[in-house]
């Protein structure tokens, strides 16, 4: 847990190995990161972590999960817990909040399908019918571009399909009220670790 | 008052005639407002806006003997920004980009980075061999050397670094690069850094050559909530290369502007602390600027704005008037104040919004501040 929480990046394979051949349980050692990078995620929203921790941290689960990943398969903890398909949305060619959530969602042990930026709202609705997914995330920081979550939202209506996916608009500058009262997504943030909790949330068992 | 004199009065902490207004506009946006008023020049625009330009940017531009291609000139028309500009910013120093998508509401395209030139580099001797743009090259400041030569002594002449630190390191290394670098290989972030160091310090001593009288630094270390790094790491590794910097503007009487986006409140201090005289944006969505001018503003003068993220784009005209009386009411006294849109009005700010804001400044934003 520690190991996650302070970042031991490049030491982080050999801990896992370590603990392993000294007996533990893999899905013990995944308990453990995960509540590493759970308290990192919590700093995080106290503001007692910063971006760049925030994301090494779920860069170091990552390559604690790729040791772990082989002895995981044979466990139902190996499977994904959801694919989630994100991009930035058409115009907008901000990538990095994207790309920390990508981390942090990976890291938690979902399958990312990640379309770049300036994606077209129709390429969003038919990458998630392909990858069968369970959620669209769609990044949009700038104003100009957030009210074009709506036309994925009624991408998905026209097809008939809007019910099998949970869409959700992330963005630093996203004010939350004002996007879901009118995007018609389901949810909105402004903040990437949460954006990851109500991922989580949806795909764990919460009601919708 | 010439808005020269009355810039320069705010920045000495005393009170002009008015308050000094800026505009940054989205180039839509100003097409939009140019239409309105049926204004042919920007300085047109910002008269009937109810101000007039005080300030002059000069920067380093490509070497003469550069042709820039039908495509690439294709490519800045697009974006919306001058070829010569972006070559000096981007291409030169082998930064890749792309052009993104004509978005609905807008004919002006952004670009978004595709290759960081850096990035594949292990060692930091690495840094070390690259090429930089040679700033010996014939042409280089041609160009600021005749706006120094018409505006001085009318406009305050602004060398502009732009990136040159944090940002110019992600753009050479990739971000997420750089900051794997900063937390598991600091020595490669430091030669980078350094490196950089050098160049825009050179620079600094040329624009200062030509008589710019303040030095501008475009680095933007947050975003709404907080930094993108630890403020800790932020003062060991960055903080004492800004001081060297600021310092080389300092020594020689210049003033430092220093710009970023984003809630940097955790550095405000620190970077009052080697010698910044303005700040912008200070943007009212990120950051609580009655607070900041409480603690700072016998230092600083805040270069700030209307919300382009929620007031100016979603808000009534009301709500605007409403917002630029309080930051009136709170910011302006005792001078130190700088107002207008606080960052990009984008394509999505009706125009009676941004009539709103500079009507409501005309109305009000005369010394004594006397706001109801």
């Amino acid at each position: 847990m520690n190991a996650v929480i302070d970042i031991r990046y490049d030491e982080i394979a050999g801990l896992v190995l370590s603990a392993l051949k000294a007996g533990s349980d893999p899905l013990d050692v995944l308990g453990e990161l995960r509540e590493g990078l759970r308290v990192v995620g919590e700093r995080y929203q106290e503001g007692e972590y910063f971006l760049s921790q925030l994301f090494l941290a779920a860069e170091t689960m990552k390559n604690a999960l790729e040791v772990l990943q082989p002895l995981l398969a044979a466990t139902d903890q190996g499977e994904s817990k959801g694919t989630i398909v994100i991009g930035s949305i058409e115009g907008d060619i901000h990538d990095f909040g994207k790309a920390i959530v990508s981390s942090l969602l990976t890291a938690e042990g979902f399958h990312i399908v990640d379309l770049g930026v300036d994606v077209p709202s129709v390429r969003f609705v038919e990458e998630a019918e392909k990858a069968n997914a369970d959620v669209i995330g769609i990044s949009a920081l700038l104003s100009t571009t957030q009210p074009q979550s709506r036309d994925v939202v009624q991408g998905l209506e026209r097809r008939g399909i809007r019910d099998r996916f949970r869409v959700i608009l992330g963005g630093t500058g996203v004010v939350p009220e004002y996007a879901l009262a009118q995007y018609g997504v389901d949810a909105a943030v402004n903040d990437g670790v949460e954006a990851v909790k109500i991922i989580s949330g949806w795909l764990e068992g919460e009601q919708r | 008052m010439n808005p020269r004199e009355r810039f320069l009065t705010t920045l000495d902490h005393r009170e002009p005639d008015r308050v000094p207004l800026t505009a940054r506009l989205w180039h839509d946006t100003e097409a939009r407002l140019m239409r309105h008023f049926v204004a042919e020049t920007r300085d047109q625009l910002y008269s009937k806006l109810g101000f007039e330009t005080d300030r002059t940017h000069l920067r380093v531009d490509p070497p003469s003997a550069w042709n820039p291609t039908r495509e690439y000139l294709d490519f800045c028309d697009s974006i919306s920004y001058d070829p010569w500009e972006q070559r000096v910013l981007y291409e030169e120093w082998g930064i890749e980009r792309k052009l993104g998508s004509v978005r609905p509401g807008s004919d002006v395209r952004q670009f978004y980075f595709t290759g960081h030139p850096w990035e594949a580099f292990v060692e930091p001797g690495e840094v070390q061999e690259v090429e930089l743009p040679d700033l010996d090259a014939p042409g280089r400041f041609m160009k600021a050397r005749e706006l120094a030569g018409r505006f001085q002594g009318e406009r305050v002449l602004v060398g502009d670094l732009g990136h040159c630190q944090w940002t110019k390191a992600w753009e050479l290394r990739g971000m997420l690069t750089l900051m794997k670098d900063l937390h598991t290989r600091p020595a490669m972030a430091e030669a980078i850094l350094d490196r950089l160091l050098g160049h825009y310090l050179d620079l600094t001593d040329r624009l200062l050559d030509l008589g710019a009288e303040a030095i501008r630094y475009s680095e933007d270390w947050a975003n709404n909530k907080s930094m993108f790094i630890d403020p800790g790491m932020w003062r060991r590794v960055f903080k004492p290369r800004y001081r060297e910097l600021f310092q080389r503007a300092k020594r020689r009487g210049a003033f430092v502007f220093f710009h970023s986006d984003g809630n940097i409140a955790p550095i405000v201090g620190d970077l009052v602390e080697i010698g910044i005289d303005l700040l912008n944006p200070v943007q009212p969505e990120c950051m609580d600027r009655v607070e900041i001018k409480e603690k700072f503003g016998d230092r600083i003068t805040l270069d700030t704005g209307a919300s382009v993220q929620s007031t100016l784009p979603h808000g009534t005209v009301d709500d605007v008037k409403r917002e630029t009386l309080h930051a009136l009411k709170h910011l302006a006294p005792g001078g130190g104040f700088v107002y207008g849109t606080s960052h990009m009005a984008m394509y999505d700010v009706p125009v009676e919004n941004v009539l709103a804001l500079y009507d409501t400044c005309r109305e009000y934003g005369g010394y004594p501040i006397r706001v109801p």
